[in-house]
């Protein structure tokens, strides 16, 4: 094993270990935490397969963007901690079912991938050629996304300022 | 392997050198702001420990240290201890990529004055800076104040806000410098350094940056007039001298940054890299410190009102027109 | 012997940590931002630039506990406020120091009354205490560097800090005890034999009281003018029986009212009288058990004060009472404001109204028993039980929930600021209700700054009040010794020589430039500008220089008596003031330069805050605050006093209503009052300063040395006091901070039967919900700061 095989173990035991407590956790600021971490080890693990641009950005925009609004929400809106109790089974059960299946489907695709049996060769993907890569030869899907990206802006905006009105007109 | 134990051991006093410098400059930065301040209004400062009050933040430093260390009723015991060193450890770590001066030469061996030289390094810097707010987020909420939460809470939402700003002022110098890596950066402004194309880049920054280390007019998260002392209420002895120093040391890695981003780094006549550097962000942090003794403090919805209806904006726009200039 | 050159060692070391960390502690001594009355202000000045407590290390303050070092309790420690101080204290950090500030806070002072502790001491150990009344600021600073010598000579820090039994760091004094460890009598031990002087003669128990030989001529009568007699002579015609004009008064019209028409009357008089009186100036009772005369009167009486802004005119309704614990009914629908005034009563004298939307008590802690300003009540604090840290463990305010309730709102979060908070200006406690940062619900908590001040005023000879004048509002000084001097000589008919006069004005205008150059550094403050506070500190000392080379005080003269002021202008004080005439337009231009036009401040202060001048007129709101709001009233042009028809200046008014508004008034007043300040001092008249008429007032001393009978009265004013005629006065002015006015009641004796202070904060405050609710927290602060008020003057 070498030491690239050791940090990726390391890494991804640390990974599933905070994701599985992040969605454990009963402390809504706990669980955030953890899945910042998580967050962090696929950002290393990015780093460690050569992407160091990826792995910015995942902490970045992950770690550090979406998961502070989380926190912002979660400290904003509800002061005390949840109450400690079991979901009902009526939750479990289709949780249950959608983790198998999942499982399987996952296990599928890593086996009858054509690639799965050799490592991949080291790669480097800097910055430059990874934009070039992206808005020469994916320009198209780029766009659309953003456009999708747009109407989502526009679509929260109207949300808001429709609740803002509500609002003042109540009392 | 020598080779590699040298490296390591150049790396090792790199390290070192920076650290400590930095703690240092810290701490005397806060010695600079109480003289200036003071001049600003017209009295002497400190000056009882040691001559002109250098020994202040010697004095201050062994207080905290020795000062009883708290931890409120109902605190959430983990969180409240870390989260003073998110703070110092994010801002300290930014500086593992910023070059000091060009490189140097030790035993015929070329010495780059930077400790990683990452094709990425503005977006290192970015990334340190938003894990940054954890530090603020957390250290609030875990306190079990509402002062304190309060305080977490406008930090968190400052933070992230102009984050965007920040990174969107950025995007022009990238372009022109072509490349991520602060050296580059640095080295693209050998002809001119980059405020004279991007004055509007430069001036979005410099406010993103006031507001990203919580400085007036933007320091709200700790507004005393407001939130006795915001996120860190609850903090004593050296966990909020922790919060304090790494408030300084980020107003260091702003005016490192500001340098090489916009004032050609290392780069300058007659004196040696490394002394123009130090030169040029102790003009940066002497501004904010200016700045800090002139202005009265924004409002929260202000506040988030100038990040996203003035400065992404401008800053968007900043970009568009630098794509267009560079395309013809 | 190894073991103990080991020892040896390793006491060398710890003494050189010793050294180390007494050196940095002493050299770093944070203090808390905390003040509880006057002495804060003189605490303040110390950090500013002609003291600089910089220069020691100690310049910066911390709101947090946590991070603080010291505490320096500056001001009178109350009772409501003792459980809060002794909070703060356990929530600092080890190690800390205490510095008592001032004659208050170190052994109660002047202020030997219910609602104080007699020494911060009773409850927390002290390491040094700074005496005076307030102690100056280099007196701030001798206290300092007495702690640092203290903390270098005296502890041993290092075996606590490497968790090795012995040593000591902080404050390691033993707690006082009333009666055990220190001696009861306010004047110090060793005087147990003597009765207190007076003490005899307070109401109700006066057995031997000599006053009663004394003669005086009666009170003032004055002739009601024109309007005042048709008044009386349509509320006769309406309402028959019921009202009952009384034959003389010394300064306005007085009726007396049945309870059962008391609202009838007053409604009448807001909305249909002509003119009308739209203003409740103030509300208050009597307690008449202690009378001379005790037949000639009920068991309370209750008076309103009305105003009249058309006719620039007062009326004064007095309603008896009878039984032990009467029962009217409220006027809350009349008048928004007589809210707090009600409550202020049924605090004080246990009289209740019906109808009242909350009848609780305002000023005295939830748990007090009795009714302080009942002539049964002891008034001293040394004749109630000492004050210790039980008491001070015990009496806990309420939670904030209490005041705010929650009304099914979600997200809500109930934020306390104060009693103590950094931008309170005081001891004032807002429970605040937010919905994120907005405020949805204010409520305020006052009474942590109650003095008792009307109670003293019944004990202490009517020369013997004017000191406590001062400290009712203490950033105004000798402005606020005026109304109770002007009551006092209305009510005993005391002319008072022209020059005199002068003097009193231009005293009163250098205070009130001090006053609102405190307001503007604070202000900036708020709205978190540091350093204009520094500039203005540094022209506020130039005119207490004044104040010092005049009258010998800086905060608290008590220079203005009865019948004239205490001496005559000294030598120099002309060049003085000409000095600070010629520099200070220019400062304050330099100041507007820095905030006036400064985007952020008008941002933070253009429309925030509004009330309409309606709403204003309603609620008794007055001085700048009412000026703000477009109305051209102010009590020196409209009621002229003390002379000052006789001086050119305007009335700076604004619309608006809102926080600019108020900013702009404050800083025109500042133009006027210097106006009036260099009329005063280029036309100064020549003359006595002290009325001749020397039955009431104290004699000029070359007078004493010559005749006889200036001798004998300087004796019995001296020594008793003059006897004041039986009557009653209300006078108000227009102080700094709006409209204050003494209500003096003499029962013909060496004190006054009642002593009653309309402070302009108390109405001035109780609006703050309808300028904050809807507004953020930030802008509370900075609505806070432009309101401008005091608490002394709230809480008396």
């Amino acid at each position: 094993m070498t030491l690239y095989t050791c940090l990726f173990y390391v890494l991804a035991v640390a990974i599933v270990t905070t994701t599985g407590i992040a969605i454990t956790q009963r402390n809504l600021v706990h669980a955030v935490i953890y899945l910042v971490f998580s967050f962090f080890g696929s950002a290393l693990l990015f780093y460690l397969l050569g992407a160091p641009l990826l792995a910015a950005l995942e902490v970045i925009v992950y770690a550090g963007a979406i998961m502070v609004l989380f926190l912002f929400i979660i400290m904003m809106v509800k002061m005390e901690s949840i109450e400690e109790r079991m979901p009902p089974l009526g939750q479990w059960l289709p949780a249950v079912l959608c983790g198998i299946l999942y499982l399987a489907l996952g296990a599928v695709v890593v086996y009858t991938a054509p690639g799965s049996e050799f490592p991949l060769q080291t790669a480097m993907a800097t910055p430059v050629e990874l934009g070039k890569y992206l808005f020469q030869r994916h320009w198209l899907s780029i766009e659309i996304v953003s456009l999708l990206l747009l109407v989502a802006i526009i679509g929260a905006l109207h949300l808001g300022k429709r609740k803002e009105t509500g609002g003042t007109e109540e009392p | 392997m020598l080779t590699w134990s040298l490296g390591f051991l150049i790396l090792m006093v790199k390290l070192g050198a920076v650290l400590l410098f930095l703690l240092l400059a810290a701490a005397y930065l806060v010695w600079l702001e109480r003289k200036f301040l003071a001049r600003l209004q017209v009295r002497y400062g400190p000056n009882r420990a040691g001559k002109y009050g250098l020994l202040q933040p010697i004095a201050d430093m062994i207080k905290m240290l020795t000062k009883e260390d708290t931890i409120p009723e109902g605190a959430d015991r983990v969180i409240f201890l870390l989260a003073p060193a998110v703070v110092t450890v994010t801002a300290l770590l930014m500086f593992a990529v910023i070059p000091f001066g060009g490189d140097l030469s030790f035993l015929g061996k070329r010495i780059p004055m930077v400790i990683a030289d990452l094709n990425i390094g503005l977006l290192f810097v970015f990334a340190l800076s938003s894990l940054g707010v954890y530090g603020i987020a957390l250290g609030g909420w875990a306190s079990n104040s509402k002062y304190s939460l309060l305080g977490g809470i406008r930090g968190a939402a400052q933070m992230i806000s102009y984050e965007l700003s920040l990174g969107l002022s950025l995007v022009p110098v990238v372009m022109l410098a072509g490349s991520f890596s602060l050296v580059d950066i640095v080295r693209a402004q050998e002809a001119y350094p980059f405020i004279l194309v991007q004055p509007l880049a430069f001036v979005i920054f410099v406010i993103s940056a006031m507001a990203e280390s919580k400085r007036i007019p933007f320091d709200l998260p700790e507004a005393e007039n407001e939130l006795g002392a915001g996120y860190h209420t609850e903090y004593s002895g050296i966990r909020f001298g922790l919060f304090f120093l790494g408030e300084y040391v980020n107003m260091q890695v702003l005016g490192a940054l500001v340098a090489v981003l916009f004032l050609g780094g290392w780069s300058g006549p007659f004196l040696s890299g490394p002394a123009w550097f130090c030169i040029k962000i102790l003009v940066v942090a002497l501004v904010m410190i200016w700045i800090r003794g002139t202005l009265p403090r924004l409002r929260y919805d202000q506040l988030m009102a100038l990040g996203w209806k003035v400065l992404i904006p401008l800053a968007l726009v900043n970009i568009v027109v630098t794509g267009a200039v560079i395309l013809i | 012997m190894g073991t103990n050159q080991q020892e040896g060692m390793n006491e060398r070391f710890l003494d050189s940590v010793d050294v180390l960390v007494n050196w940095a502690r002493k050299y770093s001594l944070w203090p808390m931002f905390f003040g509880l009355s006057c002495c804060f202000v003189e605490e303040a000045t110390a950090l500013t630039s002609r003291y600089d407590l910089a220069r020691f290390g100690a310049e910066v303050l911390r709101a947090s506990p946590r991070q603080a070092d010291l505490l320096i309790v500056s001001g009178t420690v109350f009772k409501k406020i003792a459980p809060v101080v002794l909070r703060l204290y356990e929530q600092m950090a080890e190690p800390k120091w205490v510095i008592s500030m001032g004659s208050c806070s170190n052994c109660g002072g002047m202020y030997d009354v219910y609602s104080v502790v007699q020494g911060v001491d009773q409850i927390l150990p002290v390491d040094v205490y700074i005496p005076g009344c307030p102690p100056r600021p280099e007196a701030v600073m001798q206290g300092l560097v007495m702690l640092q010598e203290k903390i270098a000579a005296e502890e041993r820090p290092a075996r606590s800090i490497f968790h090795l039994p012995g040593g000591t760091q902080g404050t390691q004094r033993p707690l006082r005890v009333d009666g055990l460890t220190k001696s009861r009598d306010p004047r110090g031990p060793g005087m147990g034999g003597i009765p207190i002087r007076g003490s005899s003669v307070v109401p109700p128990k006066f057995p031997d009281s000599r006053t009663d030989l004394m003669w005086t001529s009666p009170a003032r009568r004055v002739e009601l003018n024109d309007g005042d007699r048709a008044l009386a002579d349509v509320l006769k015609d309406r309402f028959g029986d019921a009202v009952e004009p009384a034959p003389q008064s010394s300064d306005m019209l007085t009726v007396q009212v049945r309870e059962e028409r008391l609202k009838d009357v007053l409604r009448f008089l807001k909305t249909e009288a002509a003119p009308r009186y739209q203003r409740l100036d103030d509300l208050t009772a009597v307690d008449e058990s202690a009378r001379r005369e005790r037949d000639r009167y009920p068991d309370f009486s209750l008076v309103y004060h009305l105003l009249s802004f058309e006719a620039a005119s007062k009326l004064r309704i007095k309603v008896p009472l009878h039984g032990e614990a009467p029962t009217t009914r409220s006027v809350t629908d009349l008048w928004p404001s007589a809210n707090w005034y009600e409550r202020e009563v049924f605090d004080l004298f246990g009289i209740r109204f019906e109808g009242h939307p909350n009848l609780r008590r305002i000023l005295l802690p939830h748990d007090w028993e009795g009714h302080p300003l009942r002539k049964s009540y002891a008034g001293r604090a040394t004749e109630m039980t000492p004050y210790t840290l039980e008491d001070a463990r015990k009496c806990q305010p309420f939670d904030g929930g209490v005041y705010v309730k929650q009304d099914g709102g979600e997200h809500r979060l109930i934020l306390n600021m104060g009693p103590h908070h950094v931008s309170t200006h005081g001891l004032l406690r807002y429970v605040v209700a937010l919905e994120g940062e907005e405020i949805t619900g204010l409520e305020m908590d006052l009474g942590y700054h109650h003095r008792g001040v009307e109670k003293i005023g019944e004990r202490q000879s009517w020369h013997q009040f004017i000191p406590y004048c001062a400290r009712v509002d203490y950033l105004a000084g000798a402005a606020n010794d005026l109304p109770y001097v002007l009551a006092v000589e209305a009510l005993a008919d005391i002319r008072v020589p022209e020059r005199a006069q002068v003097i009193r004005v231009m005293l009163s205008e250098l205070f009130r430039l001090s006053n609102h150059l405190v307001w503007f550094a604070t202000y900036a403050h708020d709205v978190g500008a540091m350093t204009p506070n520094f500039y203005a500190f540094r022209e506020r000392e130039m005119i207490l220089d004044i104040v010092e080379l005049i009258t010998g005080g800086r905060l608290h003269p008590s220079w203005f008596r009865l019948g004239g002021v205490a001496a005559d202008l000294p030598d120099g004080w002309k060049e003085a003031v000409d000095q600070f005439v010629n520099i200070f337009p220019s400062r304050l231009q330099e100041y507007e330069r820095l905030i006036r036009e400064n985007p952020i401040f008008k941002a933070r202060t253009m429309g925030i805050g509004r009330i309409s001048l309606e709403n204003a007129m309603d609620w008794g709101v007055t001085g700048p605050n009412l000026r703000a709001c477009g109305l051209d009233w102010d009590l020196r042009k409209k009621m002229p006093y003390s002379g000052y028809e006789n001086f050119q200046f305007e009335v700076p008014i604004a619309e608006g209503g809102d926080c600019y508004a108020r900013y702009l008034v404050r800083v025109e007043e500042m133009r006027q009052s210097l106006k009036i300040i260099e009329q005063a001092a280029a036309n100064m008249p020549s003359g006595r300063t002290m009325t001749d008429d020397y039955r009431y007032v104290l004699p000029k001393r070359t007078d004493m040395l010559q005749d006889i009978e200036s001798l004998i009265h300087h004796f019995v004013n001296v020594t008793r006091g003059p006897k004041i005629p039986r009557g009653e006065a209300y006078m108000s002015c227009e102080i700094p901070r709006g409209e204050q006015g003494y209500y003096v009641v003499s029962d013909g004796l060496g004190a006054a039967y009642r002593m009653r202070i309309r402070g302009p904060g108390f109405a001035n405050v109780q609006v703050m919900p309808q300028l904050a609710v809807g507004e953020s927290i930030a802008d509370l602060i900075a609505i806070i700061g432009s309101v401008d008020y005091i608490l002394p003057d709230i809480d008396r």
